[in-house]
């Protein structure tokens, strides 16, 4: 339903004066998600990942490459027909503070699409507005308040509900609860869960929180350093991760079961610099099992079987 | 729609209006911290009651024109005449009371005419970037870098003196401040999540300018605008003083002031009254634009 | 405990608000061991962070002390004259923040800073200040030690800044080392590298570590004991292992379900209903209440303070034991 090919983007930064550099911030991903899917897209910071679910839903222009949604080129749309377009992808930001106007009543943001649609409108809207908000766990009660006035559970609950407000088919979720405590996080979880099973929305979902990922996601793609270097089920990737970077990942996460069979991988180094990434193979300066090729090529991502794809020497 | 429900309904449009009475008694409990704004709140109001309603309240209307009692010229002030008579023989009193309608019709025209120009297009330079805000930046940069007075001057000699011309060449070197402020709130605002947000929903540029960054600038707009008023109130005063704004026999503050300067050692009143209600009008102006700053900016928090 | 290295008593601290005093800390009590982490954890708001800060008397202007004692070095640290108290900040006891950002000042370089605090100790020479500063920066292993006090903090990543920061905290080799959540604001790889750093230097310099926290993961992996907090008082204590695999409080009982766990999907995350007590208003008796499923009568009325349900383990709780209503 949604197919991403060869998505790239680069941008320029002028330091000092003469020179120029260009930051690949996304070099060339590609994947698929399939209808009522969930994809987690997992990274730490500096890896991409909130510059793909920008560019699939054009807040910023791809550099290259092709974003599909049900079959309709989005990355080659002018503006009317993008404008259209948009009702079908929405986006809910990770901090509901600053993604709602401190001037507008709930009422008012979720009926927002609406009006610039030109969907609903008097009684009819009113109605649907309502609805809205009950989907999500708020009541009438809720409609007439400022977004100072709630908490930030419920301003998260409102940017969802105006995300779903014209009822979209894809929906980008960046980093949706990291900016809420753990207890009102949950609540988001399964309300995102309940919403997504009862719609049949598909979802992408980036974090750089595993278990987050874990608890909401189908299948999972880890990115580093721009590019996506595993890519499979859920289950798989966390029974059976196959990349060393996705290895570390996991045993780096801090958890509470303690007799988890975890291994302590502790990576040395540091994330690689976005404007001069490492030759070959972008995670090898920090991989205990890099090998000499490593160093020269870029590993492909390959199927390792089972629709696990993984991008490392190792497993070719 | 059932009776539940609009009895629901109108309950909820009372509660909007219980909901605004609390805020005002908030605001008031804020308001009530800061003296000097309930001050210069107080002395704006008296200023524009006296404006508004002149013709009734001066002891002496004719006075206003070009009257003149050469038997009462300069007398100090006594009960008649309690700021004394100027030159010409009228009442000094009448022509400051006067005056403020003047003074300040002519700084809210100031006021008005720059912020009209100067406010869309900080929004547009503010939220476009780029080329825009470049050029835009680049022309209000040329007209700061010219002290304001000098410019409204040559500015006011071609149209010629008066007080409408003078207002309009004041207007034009202050655009720019406005375009400033607003680009640099703009420019915060761009930052922040929500016009993203709807950006991401399908709304054009003009949409987000109009519906979200605009009315997001209101409290800037209001504290910008009272503290511009001060200032526009003696850029007119200062205008008429050098013979560029209003002409005689008119009772502008600067002009008599002017007028005044022949007679001050012998006559002090001639000058002082005036002087002094150009003062406290700025001051005043000021105090409240203080004061809004401070409270709009607790509140944002 | 016998002997603790710090001995937190009857902590009561009280903001001035407009509304009159609030109080933020009430009757906190905490131990921290020698060459022991203690891990102090808690939802935002609970007052972890203002009780790290109170050791150090670092309280914010409108804060004030109203009761308790602070025991180190056989000393309560809050009465004590401020000369003195400066002889502890950051020679015996040290402290580390969120965000290494803001501690390090952008115009310094890390050479300079770090020279400055030696020589402002001791009497050293320059020399002999760089050598020590390249000693503890190779300690908290980073590379190229020399080169880094030449540059300033922005040419450092996150992680190194956090290391830079824990190696100025233990230039004076302090016995208490208060980490105010170290790595929230990095990367979880990087998070674990700095884990590995405390937890090696506790080992090898003898420090013992407050670790403030909101992620019980953290506290799993890395602290002996850990404290709970809520609303401003410590709700339950003792040995990780234990207060983490059968928590006894309700509310850490709550918490630890709602996370969602990585080794274990689980359908729904169990919820805890309510919201987090406002500090002006607060509720009556044990502040959990409105959102326990087992509060009783008691608990509106009286706070619990804490018994022992097993070895070195205590919950402020009515209900424990008393089984489900």
């Amino acid at each position: 339903m949604l197919e991403v090919r060869n998505l790239a983007k680069y941008f320029d930064i002028r330091i000092g004066i003469f020179r120029k550099e260009v930051v690949r911030a996304v070099d060339g991903i590609g994947f698929r998600i399939a209808r009522r899917q969930v994809l987690g897209l997992v990274g730490e910071s500096g890896c991409g990942k909130t510059t793909v679910g920008k560019c699939i839903l054009r807040m910023i222009e791809p550099t290259s490459g092709e974003v599909c949604l049900d079959g309709i080129k989005i990355s080659q749309l002018h503006e009317k027909r993008l404008k259209d377009m948009r009702r079908n992808m929405q986006i809910v930001f990770q901090d509901p503070s600053s993604s709602l106007d401190p001037r507008m009543t709930a009422r008012k943001i979720v009926a927002e699409p609406f009006r610039i649609h030109e969907e609903a409108t008097g009684a009819d809207l009113q109605e649907k507005v309502l609805n809205l908000l009950q989907n999500v766990g708020l009541g009438h009660e809720h409609l007439d308040r400022y977004p100072h006035q709630l908490s930030g559970g419920q301003r998260q609950r409102i940017a969802i509900a105006r995300a779903l407000a014209l009822d979209p088919m894809l929906l980008v979720l960046d980093e949706p609860t990291s900016a809420l405590d753990v207890s009102v996080q949950a609540q988001i979880l399964n309300l995102l869960r309940d919403l997504q099973k009862k719609r049949e929305i598909s979802m992408l979902l980036i974090s750089h929180d595993m278990s987050i990922i874990r608890h909401l996601a189908d299948r999972v793609a880890v990115m580093y350093s721009g590019k996506i270097v595993e890519f499979a089920d859920e289950e798989e990737l966390f029974n059976n991760a196959l990349h060393p970077y996705t290895q570390a990942l996991l045993s780096a996460i801090p958890t509470v079961e303690f007799d988890s069979k975890k291994e302590r991988v502790v990576l040395r180094g540091e994330v690689p610099s976005p404007i001069h990434p490492p030759y070959g193979c972008r995670f090898h300066p920090r991989c205990s099992q890099a090998m000499h090729r490593c160093a020269r090529e870029e590993p492909e991502l390959i199927d390792a079987g089972g629709e696990h794809h993984v991008a490392c020497f190792l497993r070719h | 729609m059932s009776t539940e429900m609009a009895n629901k309904k109108t309950a909820g449009h009372f509660a909007k209006w219980k909901v605004t009475a609390n805020e005002l008694t908030k605001y008031w409990h804020v308001l009530r911290k800061y003296p000097l704004t309930i001050v210069g709140l107080v002395i704006v109001t008296a200023f524009v009651v006296v404006g508004m309603f002149a013709p009734l309240v001066i002891p002496y209307p004719q006075d206003i024109g070009g009257t003149v009692h050469l038997a009462r010229s300069l007398q100090p002030p006594s009960l008649e005449h309690p700021f004394g008579t100027d030159d010409m023989g009228r009442d000094v009193l009448s022509r400051v009371l006067y005056g403020s309608r003047l003074s300040l019709s002519a700084g809210m025209a100031v006021v008005l005419l720059s912020s009209i120009v100067g406010i869309p297009l900080g929004a547009i330079a503010g939220y476009y970037g780029g080329k825009v805000e470049r050029t835009i930046m680049g022309i209000s940069d040329m007209f700061m870098g010219t002290p304001h007075l000098v410019l409204a001057v040559a500015i006011a000699a071609v149209l010629g003196p008066s007080q409408s011309n003078a207002a309009i060449a004041l207007s034009i070197p202050w655009w720019p401040s406005y375009a400033r402020v607003i680009r640099g709130h703009v420019l915060v605002l761009r930052g922040l999540g929500f016009v993203e947000a709807v950006k991401s929903m399908g709304a054009s540029g003009w949409y987000i300018i109009l519906h979200h960054i605009l009315p997001n600038c209101v409290q800037l707009i209001i504290t910008q605008s009272t503290l511009q008023m001060g200032s526009a109130i003696l850029g007119i005063a200062s205008l008429a003083f050098i013979g560029m704004g209003a002409q005689p026999p008119a009772p502008e503050w600067g002009l008599m002031v002017s007028t005044g300067r022949a007679f001050m050692t012998s006559s002090w009143w001639y000058v002082t009254f005036p002087g002094l209600a150009i003062f406290i009008a700025v001051l005043a102006f000021n105090m409240i634009g203080d004061g809004l700053r401070d409270i709009f900016d607790l509140r944002l928090r | 405990m016998q002997d603790p290295l710090l001995d937190v008593r009857n902590l009561t601290v009280c903001f001035l608000t407009t509304s009159g005093p609030v109080a933020a800390l009430n009757d906190v009590c905490l131990g921290l061991g020698k060459q022991e982490i203690l891990g102090l954890v808690g939802e935002t708001g609970c007052g972890k962070t203002l009780t790290a800060l109170s050791i150090l008397r670092l309280l914010p202007f409108s804060a004030r002390i109203a009761d308790g004692e602070i025991i180190f070095d056989k000393r309560n640290l809050l009465v004590i004259p401020e000369n003195e108290m400066r002889e502890i900040r950051g020679k015996r006891i040290s402290m580390i923040f969120q965000d290494p950002t803001s501690s390090l000042d952008p115009v310094f370089r890390i050479g300079d800073v770090m020279r400055e605090i030696l020589q402002s100790r001791q009497e050293t020479n320059v020399r002999e200040a760089t050598k020590q500063s390249i000693e503890m920066l190779t300690e908290v292993n980073l590379p190229n030690p020399e080169r880094i006090l030449g540059l300033y903090p922005h040419e450092l990543s996150g992680g190194m800044k956090q290391r830079v920061m824990i190696a100025i905290a233990l230039l004076s080799r302090p016995e208490l080392l208060i980490a105010d959540e170290p790595t929230t604001a990095l990367d979880v790889t990087i998070q674990a590298q700095i884990l590995e750093l405390i937890r090696n230097l506790v080992k090898e310099l003898g420090t013992s570590v407050l670790l403030v926290t909101h992620n019980f993961g953290i506290v799993a992996e890395n602290c002996e004991r850990v404290a709970v907090m809520y609303a401003g008082a410590v709700v339950e204590h003792g040995k990780s292992r234990n207060v983490l695999e059968k928590p006894a409080h309700p509310y850490t009982k709550g918490l630890l379900s709602a996370v969602p766990k990585l080794f274990q999907k689980k359908e729904m995350l169990e919820v805890i209903p309510g919201v987090i007590p406002s500090l002006i208003d607060p509720p009556p008796g044990c502040k959990f209440h409105p959102r326990c499923k087992y509060a009783a009568d008691k608990c509106k009325r009286e706070i619990p303070s804490p018994t022992e349900v097993d070895d070195g383990h205590y919950v402020s709780c009515f209900r424990i034991g008393q089984g489900r209503p």
